[in-house]
This record gives structure tokens, C-alpha cells and sequence, in this order.
């Protein structure tokens, strides 16, 4: 009867989702914004200040960064990578797509300022470099080399100056690919470029192009040359204009002086020079200045090439493990060697010309534990007041962070990029704050004491509710004074400053703790009250496993409601090096510590799949079962009680694996041994055989811990439909990617196999998202014959007059197929991923929501999205408020959740129940990070923040004393009429 | 002509009907029958052993019927009281692809498989539905074995019967053709239209009569009162 009520009220509210006042803006909600893993760097010295960095990453992102802060100043996402960067005093150019698309930004705003694009073909390699251009104004040219043209495009508007067709001039019998090794345009001789091509085999081809018109300033030569691979060579021009090659595969060294009347390669054998290269070695090469640097597997040599020898010498063997940058201020150049010891990075400063010491550079820098292996670094150099030479280092570390390492020793600020690439996210309850936990202890206490004489019960009981009083009044202090240091905290702004003491659940467990493992393998506590990081972790020995999708698999072990043991989150990867198979880590997430009573991550074996199970161990933790890649079960924790409780249930343990290369799914039933009890086992239960052209896109099953309250919608005629909920169903999307493209998608039960439904759509292509909650599925997919997006869902009712009232379900009891109703509508505007809100009775209407591609989300009402709705409303229909079929959803501005504050390329929602009925905790990751909180069906749970307490506090004790008052007078007034 | 016509669907009637009766799936009159072969697991150690095989007239058929190899053996059906009693499960297998020909092995081997309680099985008297989940290019996407007497534990009761009772459904999946644009346009049209149609031809006092007369009535007062004042 309640829970009717309360549907009632529900429905009555049901209207937009997400739509929130301006003055709420921020407060509820919070976005981060990453950049992605850094590709190219630049110090941007064009600004007075000197004091930003322009940056390029593998995310397509460019952007600039206040090089004190960290902080973004602008950001641009692309729609393609960048492949080259081009940047010098205000000019900023952006090279993507082999080459074919040219963009001119302006470095202090990011405004684009011109581009050029569809010239040639999108593939292959580009090269570009800025030349100055002395014919003109003093202007400089933007030289690009795309698929075998030169073109030039002036800096200031991108008009293109001239273009040339190199690749025309090699012999018709090569027709191997040819390839560009190295453009210059050098600063002394402005007028002439030396661009350098290659094929893949045979020959070198330079050629001698003056920069104003394109002219040939001399014929091109071309120069044999022994090239086995491509792949294993590297060439670059110093300054001294030789043409350094390194051949891997054969362990050579070719070079030429560019400026040469014939020139011709000489090789020499780097064993001469005591090298080794192997055949498969990494290996890279760098020009500095007139020297250049060979590192073979993080052992490098300063080389050098000078005109009269006119051969290599080595000028400085460093010893393995170190990493040489080079810095350059005027004319004082500067090696860094870099060394990472225990906890701090080792800097060396080496003058370049004399390879001596300087002592004011090298320094001991302090790194946090987190931080992984330095894999680059950029020095920017200046010189301080007193013209000492002085330093700031941008660091990329293998896990993707980027830093600044200043002269102090200290890393002034860190980046965590890794964020951009999101691989699984946990969001889980904090644990009730200690004043709460003791108030619960001493209840407990009273109850465990109930035995004994009623005297001494009575006096413990006053003593116990004394205590709660003392309790209660100081943990009020204490909410205080807590909420005085978080608003500290916040103010202070410093990461640092949130301790986890602090960590504790609110009353409507609105604040929760979000850990976030990135595709680097780094783990993140994140407040979700406001975004800050609580705690940071890395592994270096764990990288994503091969045998799944989604690389890394992480799960919730133990929640924070069984107090005394904390919370448990588990980590499973691939070992890197250390042991053989999977690793896998527990961690505490309110900490962020490994677990101490657990030493070897080792398990010894590869896993392919791991599951929760429903059941728990006698310390509350949940049991794990991993299936390795021999199909052999193995329980974690593998403690008796564990093995004990998942005997206990082990007929009711199904699980299942989607296989998306085989485009199999194949149910499997928990077995033991008869003979061994101790010995988990697998068998078969079902499989699912897809065509094997088909290609599994899309995988959902329902929410575990989701809770659906309404077991039956109301009709019009008072007849009701009851919903098919078995929790069992697995929600499948296939793709058939021939000619027009088909896609389907089943319903499967998860325990028996039995294809519950089937739909296909013709002339339909992915990619396809899909979603399932309580007794439906939601998916969208591209229809390629009318050329839009469209949104099917599909209902799930019993079919005829089938009720059921048991609380208890079992797929392998016959249960008949569904009635499955299904409509579709036309959306408007692409979507990148899909969710459903979620909260915690199940009593609020759900709302499915939609990551769309330009970065929004957009929450829709299950009431738009019913296949239910007529077509032409009977009185019966609108009796059930059913709302008329349109074939289109349409998109109010209210329903957009993120208003502003888009998540760019979205990749994922998350939600989970906050503790108030009405609100569901949204977390959507993507380049940028985005959490607020949705309310499906507004606040009917929450008063009104206007709502005045006040007013009718005194109005109802106005009345009260206007009651006793009146009745006084009134009883006065009687008595002195009797008198008369 | 039309007769010959007759003649050759009956002459084919006749063929197909004798080869059903010899329970052999072989080429008849000039079609091939289709048959797939199912497997359970009432071997020994619960290994497949051949059940019987579903013949369908053609890939794109919506009905199908099962034929029983042979009886079950007293060994099986000890297997599948054994499989009852110890809760587990009993499966059925197949080909994930229906061989056109019986000789032509298909050549990357894949089973679909689906199980049900070995007691209801049991319980139901061997009575059972099973779906059969293909398209029509003759790909077997899965089986659902369908027993409607729900049991936990298998108790011994009446005599078991050696012959399956099983009725085999065909699901060739349903198809969507996307939002139903057409219907909602036509039914914009016919309103439009109702509109049209119910638009008022009705003439202009007939109309706006209500606004008119209060106005006149008002008028008439007016210049009734005026003439009343003139005449005091």
C-alpha cells in the first residue's frame, strides 16, 4: 500500500530530470579536464610572461597551460591527431591527418586562425617545419610534406605560396612507397631546404628546394643505399647538415654532408664504435645540434660528426639507465641527465661544448611514490636576475602524468593525463562517521545485555542512553566543526589537506568515494564531493591483460557496511615482468594502501574472466571466482570459509563469458569435484552460437544491486500488466557488417541459454549502445537507409495472464517466453554511450540516459521511451497517462544534465543510489570528468530550499496559544453569564 | 497444364511423405530434407550420445518435427533418474549450422547447447517443447528446452515412459523496421483533413450570435434609457 502511494506521488512528479536553477550550478557538480597523453611539447614564449606550454596529446587535444599552475588556460579538442607541432614566436601550427589538414592557431587564446584542407590523400607520413622566408616581410612559410608534394603555406593567412611534386621524380620502375626521412629549413642559408625522401629499399633522393618560389636550387641526386627495413631505421640532419642513418636491422651507420659537391653515404659498422645493436633492440636517435645521440635500450652515446675527419667519434658514453635531454638558452646548450632512484630523479646538468659539470644544475628531486618512469623530458631554460642559468623541466612519466620539476628540488605540480583514458570506475559508500558507529555499538551493547535483573537492566540503560546523549551532542559539535575543516579544506584547495579522517558517510550518503583505474594501470580516489584526488596509486608491474576487452578488471570486494574491516577493492591485470600470469592486488580504497596481510600478487595463472559471486566469506568479503585461460575456476579469497560458502551455493552459481572474437556466449555452472571437494570445476550449462561473420558490439545485463519495487504497471481498464523481471537476462548486440549492414540484438537468459527474444534491423550499422534495467532494454543503433539515429526499446511483460507472486525466481523452472513490446524513435544527434539512473528503493521513475558525441548528456524520461504509447490516445490510454507516439524523441534544453559543462569524447556513465530516494549519483568519464547528482523525478523527498520553517513554526504556535487563549475568555465569558 | 502441375505436387506429397515414414532423411523427389541432429547427455560419465534428429522442409520453414533415433535404453534413463536425484543438469546439443547433406561435415564443428532440470524432465513424463533459435541461412543461434513441471529434487513416482513427447518450435526471430514514421504522418494527414472537413461553414451571425446580441441588447437599453430622459 505504501509503495502504491508512493508510485502515485512518483508519477504525479514524473517531468524533466535534470533541469537546475543557475544559481545551482557548480554546486552539486563538479567537472575536471585532461588533456591526454602528451605527444608534443612547446614552451610558448610568445606570451610576456614566458610562462605557458603548449602541448599536443595522443587525444587529439591542444591546448595550453599555465606552466606555474598547471592549470589550463584554453583547450581545443580536435578531430584529428596531431602529427606534427609547429611553434615560434606567435605562430602555432597544427599538422593532422598525413598532412592534408594545416591549421594555424593563435597561441595566447587558441582561436583557429586559418586551415587548409582536402589536399591529397589523408594517409602517410607528414613532415613539416616553419622556414623563414626572406623575400617577403620577414614572414615565415609553413613547409608541409604530404604523400609526395611539398606545398608552402604562408604563416599569416595560410595562402598557399607553392607546391611541388617530388614524388613525380623517381623512376617509373620503383614504385615502392617512398617515404620522407627529414626536412630542414635552416635559419643561416634561408633560402634554400634540403629535403630528404627514401624509398623503402634502395636509394636516398635529396633534393634542394628554395623556399620563396619552390624553385630546384640545384638538381636532386639520388644516392644508393643497402635498406633493409624501415621500420629499424632512424635518420636525422644535424647542424653541421650531415645526414645521420641508423640501420637496426644490420647494426650500420650511413652518413653524407648535405652541402657536399657529390655526396655520398660512408657506413661504418657500430661495433667499431662499441655499440651494440642487436637485430631486435630498441633503439632511438636524436640530433643534438652538431652532435647527435644514439640510445640502444637506455644505454646512449653523444656522437659527433665534424668536417675534417669526416667520420663519427664518441664524445660521451653515459652509463645505462640514464636519459639525456638537452636544454638550450642563446648559445649555452646543456645536457640533462636524468636517473630515477628510489624515490627521487637524479638531475645532471653537462655543458654540451665542453662536457663538464655545471654544478648550479644538478639537483636531487623528491617524487611522489605514485609517479611512474620518466619517459620524456623538456627543459626550458632562462636566466635568473643575477644571470646564473636556471631551469624548469617538464617531466612525462610513464603513467602518463605530466610534471614540473623546478631548481628547488620539488615537483611544483602534477597532471594526471592518464585520467583521459578511463578503464573502470568503483563508486562506494564511505563508512558512517565514528559518533554514528559508537551510538550503534552501545545500542548493540544494550541488546547483547538484556539478560539479567530488571533493576540493574534499568540503571545500564540510562547509563547507555546518558552515553548516547554525550555522544549525540558532541558528534553535533563535531558535524560542525567538520563542516567548518571541509569548508577549510576547500578553500585551502590543497589536495593534501583532505585527510581521510574525514572521510565519512553523510546523512543521505550523497558524498561517495570514486576510484577510477586508468588504461595506464594507476588507481585514483577521487571525493565526489568535490573532484579532488584523496589518494593515488600506481603499479609498475601491472598492465592490461590481453585475454579482455576491457584490459584491466576491477571489482568491490567488501563495501564499507561491515565496519570493523574496511573496504576492499580488487585490481587484476597482466604482470609486466615480475611473475608469470596475472597479477592481482587488494587495495583499501579509503586509504589507497595495498593490503597488508597479502604479500604475492602472483596468481600464477593468466585469467580470462572474473566474476563477484552473491556470496561472502565469514570476514564479509565478497567471493571471486577467476577462470583462467585453461577454463579452470580458482576461488579468491581462497580461504576455507570461502571454498566453504561457495559450496554451500554452488547450484545456484551460473556465470557466463561473452566472447567476442568467436562470437560465442557460453554459460558455465560451478561444479565440484566428487572426489576432490576442494576442487572447483566448470561445466558447460549453455552456449550461444552467433554466425561467425557476426560481431558482438554491445553487452548489457541488469544493475546487480538494483531493486524494482513495481512488480506490475496499472492499465487504464484496472487491469494489470505484470513484468517479465527475471534477473538472469543477458541483453546481446551483434552487428553484421556486409553491404547495407544488419544488426541484431537477443535476449538471453543467463542460466538455461534459452534465446528469450530476437530482433533484427536491416540496412542497420553500429555502433550500437545498449542498456538494461528492470523489465527493459534500450539500444541505438545507425539506420543507414534513412540516414539518422534511432532509439528502439524493448518491454518485457508475461505473457498472458500469467501472475506471479513469488519472491523467489529460477530461470531453469519453465517461466514461458515474454510478451516483448517493442517501438522505436528517430534521435536526433549521435550518442557515444549509454546509462540508467539507478537509486535505492527503486520507487523514482528511471530515466536512460545518453551520452551524446557532442560531449552532453541527455537524460529522457522511461515514460518517452515506452513502447506503450499509442498511437491515437483512447480514453483508456490517457486513464494510464500514457503519453501519444511521436516518432521522434525530442530534446529540450531542460533535459540536458551537464548544461555547459560537456565531457568531451564521453566514453562512459556511471551511476549509483545515493541514499536519498530521489537521487541518483551520476559520473560520467570521457577526456574530462564530470559527476553530479540526477533526479528522475525532482526532489519529492527534499523540501524546498525556500520551504519556510520558520513561518509555520510560529504560525502554528500562534494558533496554539490562540486556541488556549480563546477558549480562557471563551470559559470566563461563560461563567460571568451564568453569574448574571 | 494446370493438372500436371497437381500431378507433380502430389507425386512430391507422396515421395516426401514415404521418406518421412522411414525415418531416414535422403533426397526425395528431387529436394533435399533438412535434418538436425540433436545429442543429450545420457551417455555414460554424461557424455553426448545421438537423441534423434528434427527434419525441416526447407530453410526458411516455420514448422519442424522431431524423430526419436530409438528408444531410450534402460541405461540412459538410469543416467537421467540419476542426474534427477543428484539436482543436475540435463543438455542437449546441436550443430551451429544445419548440414544440407548428411555426408558433408561442416567444417568448423561449433555445438549449441542448452540444458533444463534432469528432474523436470523426468516429471513431465518426457513431455517437452524446444525452440529451435536459426535464421535463415540455415545458422543455429542456440536451443531452449522448454519442460513446464517445475520440481526441486526428484522423487520416485509413476513409470517413466522411453519416448520423448517433444514438440519443436521454430523462431526465426522477429524484425524491426524502425520508428513507425508512416502511420504518424498519415495520421497528421487525417487530422489535417478532419479539420478540413469539420471546418465551419456556418455563416457569420450564426457564429458569433452570442457576442451580437448582448452587444444589440446593450445598444437598445442605451438608447432606450436616452429616449427615456428626453422624455422627462
Amino acid at each position: 500500500m505504501e509503495v502504491f502511494l508512493w508510485k502515485i506521488l512518483v508519477i504525479s512528479l514524473a517531468a524533466p530530470v535534470a533541469s537546475l536553477y543557475e544559481d545551482q550550478a557548480g554546486q552539486f557538480d563538479w567537472r575536471t579536464s585532461q588533456l591526454g597523453r602528451i605527444r608534443h611539447v612547446r614552451f610558448d614564449l610568445s606570451t610576456y610572461s614566458s610562462k605557458r606550454v603548449i602541448l599536443a596529446t595522443e587525444s587529439n587535444a591542444l591546448a595550453s597551460i599555465n606552466a606555474r599552475t598547471g592549470q589550463i588556460v584554453w583547450r581545443r579538442v580536435l578531430d584529428a591527431i596531431v602529427d606534427r607541432l609547429l611553434h615560434h614566436s606567435g605562430i602555432l601550427v597544427t599538422v593532422s591527418r598525413g598532412g592534408s589538414l594545416v591549421r594555424s592557431w593563435d597561441p595566447s587564446s587558441g582561436q583557429l586562425l586559418w586551415e587548409t584542407s582536402g589536399t591529397g590523400p589523408s594517409n602517410g607520413v607528414a613532415e613539416a617545419c616553419l622556414v623563414t622566408h626572406s623575400q617577403g616581410r620577414g614572414g615565415y612559410l609553413v613547409l608541409v610534406w604530404s604523400s609526395g608534394w611539398l606545398r608552402a603555406y604562408g604563416h599569416a593567412k595560410g595562402k598557399e605560396a607553392w607546391s611541388k611534386d617530388l614524388s613525380a621524380r623517381r623512376s617509373p620502375r620503383e614504385n615502392d612507397d617512398e617515404w620522407l626521412l627529414v626536412m630542414i629549413g635552416d635559419e643561416d642559408d634561408a633560402m634554400t631546404c634540403v629535403v630528404v625522401t627514401a624509398d623503402a629499399s634502395s636509394s636516398v633522393v635529396l633534393h634542394w628546394v628554395n623556399v620563396s618560389n619552390g624553385d630546384d636550387v640545384r638538381p636532386s641526386e639520388r644516392i644508393p643505399v643497402v635498406w633493409p627495413s624501415r621500420e629499424r631505421s632512424r635518420c636525422i640532419i644535424t647542424s653541421r647538415r650531415y645526414l645521420v642513418c641508423v640501420d637496426g636491422q644490420l647494426g650500420v651507420m650511413h652518413w653524407l654532408s648535405v652541402d657536399a659537391e657529390k655526396p655520398q653515404f660512408d657506413t661504418l659498422l657500430l661495433d667499431t664504435l662499441n655499440v651494440r645493436l642487436s637485430s631486435d633492440a630498441p633503439f632511438s636517435l636524436e640530433s643534438f645540434d652538431s652532435d647527435f645521440l644514439l640510445t640502444v635500450s637506455s644505454t646512449s652515446v653523444l656522437l659527433t660528426l665534424d668536417a675534417p675527419s669526416n667520420k663519427p667519434t664518441v664524445r660521451m658514453r653515459f652509463s645505462p639507465g640514464k636519459q639525456i635531454y638537452r636544454g638550450s638558452l642563446a648559445d649555452a646548450a646543456v645536457l640533462f641527465l636524468l636517473e630515477q632512484n628510489q624515490n627521487s630523479l637524479e638531475v645532471t646538468g653537462v655543458d654540451a661544448k665542453t662536457l663538464e659539470e655545471l654544478p648550479g644544475i644538478g639537483q636531487s628531486v623528491t617524487v611522489p611514490s605514485d609517479l611512474g618512469q620518466p619517459e620524456m623530458a623538456h627543459v626550458y631554460m632562462f636566466h635568473k636576475k643575477d644571470k646564473s642559468l636556471a631551469y624548469r623541466m617538464l617531466l612525462i612519466t610513464s603513467d602518463d602524468a605530466l610534471s614540473l620539476v623546478q631548481q628547488n628540488g620539488r615537483v611544483t605540480w602534477t597532471r594526471e593525463e592518464s585520467l583521459a583514458k578511463v578503464s573502470s570506475v568503483q563508486m562506494i559508500d564511505l563508512p558512517v562517521s565514528e559518533g554514528k558507529t559508537y551510538l550503534e555499538g552501545l545500542y548493540k551493547d544494550l541488546v547483547s545485555q538484556s539478560a539479567g535483573n530488571p533493576f540493574t537492566l534499568f540503571a545500564q540503560r540510562i547509563s547507555v542512553q546518558l552515553a548516547q546523549f554525550q555522544a549525540l551532542t558532541s558528534s553535533s559539535n563535531g558535524v560542525n566543526a567538520a563542516a567548518a575543516a571541509a569548508a577549510a579544506a576547500a578553500a585551502a584547495a590543497d589536495d593534501e589537506s583532505l585527510s581521510t579522517e574525514s572521510l565519512t558517510r553523510d546523512r543521505f550518503n550523497l558524498r561517495k568515494l570514486i576510484v577510477v583505474l586508468t588504461s595506464v594501470g594507476k588507481l585514483f580516489g577521487i571525493d565526489s564531493e568535490s573532484g579532488k584526488f584523496l589518494w593515488k596509486l600506481s603499479f609498475p608491474d601491472l598492465v592490461p591483460l590481453t585475454t579482455t576487452e576491457k584490459g584491466f578488471l576491477m571489482a568491490v570486494q567488501r563495501t564499507a557496511h561491515s565496519h570493523p574491516l574496511p573496504p576492499q577493492v580488487v585490481v587484476i591485470g597482466s604482470s609486466k615482468s615480475k611473475c608469470r600470469g596475472s597479477v592481482l592486488y587488494t587495495v583499501n580504497p579509503l586509504t589507497g594502501k595495498l593490503s597488508p596481510d597479502e604479500q604475492d600478487h602472483c596468481l600464477g595463472y593468466g585469467i580470462k574472466h572474473s566474476f563477484l559471486l552473491p556470496v561472502e566469506d565469514s570476514h564479509s568479503t565478497g567471493v571471486m571466482m577467476l577462470i583462467d585461460t585453461e577454463k579452470r575456476a580458482h576461488v579468491f579469497p581462497s580461504t576455507e570459509s570461502a571454498i566453504e560458502s561457495v559450496k554451500n551455493h554452488h547450484q545456484a552459481i551460473h556465470v557466463h563469458a561473452v566472447d567476442v572474437n568467436l562470437s560465442t556466449v557460453v554459460g558455465y555452472k560451478a561444479v565440484f569435484e566428487p572426489q576432490d571437494s576442494s576442487n572447483l570445476r566448470l561445466v558447460d550449462a549453455w552456449t550461444v552460437q552467433l554466425p561467425s561473420d557476426r560481431k558482438i558490439v554491445g553487452y548489457a545485463t541488469r544493475p546487480s544491486h538494483e531493486r524494482v519495487n513495481d512488480q506490475a504497471r496499472i492499465l487504464g481498464d484496472r487491469s494489470a500488466m505484470y513484468k517479465y523481471l527475471n534477473p538472469n537476462l543477458i541483453a546481446l548486440a551483434t552487428e553484421f557488417d556486409e553491404e547495407k549492414g544488419v544488426v541484431e540484438v537477443l535476449i538471453i537468459d543467463g542460466v538455461t541459454g534459452s534465446i528469450i527474444y530476437r530482433v533484427k534491423q536491416r540496412q542497420a550499422k553500429g555502433p550500437v549502445n545498449i542498456v538494461h534495467s528492470e523489465n527493459w532494454i534500450v539500444y541505438t543503433l545507425w539506420n543507414a537507409r534513412s540516414r539518422r539515429h534511432e532509439v528502439t526499446v524493448l518491454e518485457m511483460f508475461e505473457s498472458g495472464s500469467r501472475t506471479r507472486n513469488e519472491t523467489h525466481v529460477s530461470s531453469l523452472d519453465a517461466n514461458g517466453y515474454p510478451q516483448v513490446l517493442r517501438k522505436s524513435f528517430v534521435f536526433p544527434t549521435a550518442i557515444s554511450t549509454m546509462g540508467v539512473t539507478l537509486t535505492e528503493k527503486g520507487i523514482t521513475s528511471k530515466s536512460v540516459l545518453f551520452g551524446l558525441h557532442n560531449g552532453t548528456i541527455f537524460a529522457v524520461s522511461k515514460v518517452l521511451l515506452d513502447p506503450r504509447r499509442p498511437l491515437v490516445l483512447r480514453p483508456v490510454d490517457s486513464e494510464e497517462e500514457l503519453i501519444p507516439y511521436i516518432p521522434i524523441l525530442f530534446m529540450g534544453a531542460r533535459d540536458f544534465v551537464n548544461y555547459n559543462q560537456t565531457v568531451s569524447n564521453i566514453a562512459g556513465l556511471v551511476t549509483v543510489p545515493a541514499g536519498l530516494e530521489s537521487t541518483c549519483l551520476l559520473f560520467a568519464y570521457g577526456l574530462d570528468l564530470y559527476f553530479t547528482r540526477l533526479t528522475p523525478s525532482r526532489k519529492f523527498d527534499v523540501l524546498a530550499d525556500d520551504f519556510d520553517s520558520k513561518l509555520i513554526i510560529t504560525v502554528l504556535l500562534g494558533l496554539t496559544l490562540a486556541a488556549f487563549l480563546s477558549a480562557k475568555l471563551a470559559r470566563r465569558k461563560q461563567s460571568q453569564s451564568a453569574w448574571k | 497444364m494446370k493438372f500436371l502441375v497437381v500431378l507433380l505436387l502430389c507425386a512430391f506429397y507422396w515421395t516426401t511423405r514415404a521418406s518421412k515414414k522411414n525415418a531416414s532423411p535422403s533426397v526425395a523427389g528431387g529436394s533435399t530434407l533438412l535434418q538436425i541432429e540433436l545429442q543429450h547427455n545420457l551417455g555414460p560419465n554424461g557424455d553426448f550420445v545421438p537423441r534423434g534428429f528434427v527434419q525441416l522442409k526447407s530453410l526458411k520453414s516455420a514448422t519442424a518435427s522431431f524423430h526419436q533415433n530409438t528408444k531410450l535404453s534402460s541405461e540412459e534413463l538410469n543416467n537421467l533418474k540419476k542426474m534427477a536425484k543428484t539436482g543436475d543438469l540435463y543438455k542437449i546439443r546441436t550443430n551451429s549450422q544445419i548440414n544440407l547433406l548428411d555426408d558433408v561435415k561442416s567444417r568448423d564443428n561449433h555445438y549449441v547447447l542448452t540444458c533444463a532440470k534432469a528432474c523436470s524432465l523426468l516429471k513431465s513424463g518426457l513431455t517437452e517443447t524446444i525452440w529451435i533459435h536459426k535464421d535463415d541461412e540455415g545458422n543455429i543461434y542456440g536451443l531452449s528446452l522448454e519442460i513446464d513441471s517445475p520440481c526441486s529434487i526428484y522423487h520416485h513416482e509413476t513409470k517413466t515412459p522411453n519416448q520423448f513427447n517433444t514438440t519443436i518450435l521454430i523462431d526465426q526471430g522477429a524484425v524491426s523496421m524502425g520508428p513507425d514514421t508512416q502511420p504518424f504522418l498519415d495520421k497528421l494527414k487525417r487530422e489535417q483533413q478532419e479539420k478540413e472537413s469539420g471546418k465551419d461553414n456556418r455563416s457569420f451571425l450564426q457564429k458569433y450570435w452570442m457576442y451580437i446580441v448582448p452587444l444589440v441588447l446593450v445598444l437598445m437599453m442605451n438608447s432606450m434609457q436616452q429616449a427615456g430622459g428626453r422624455e422627462e
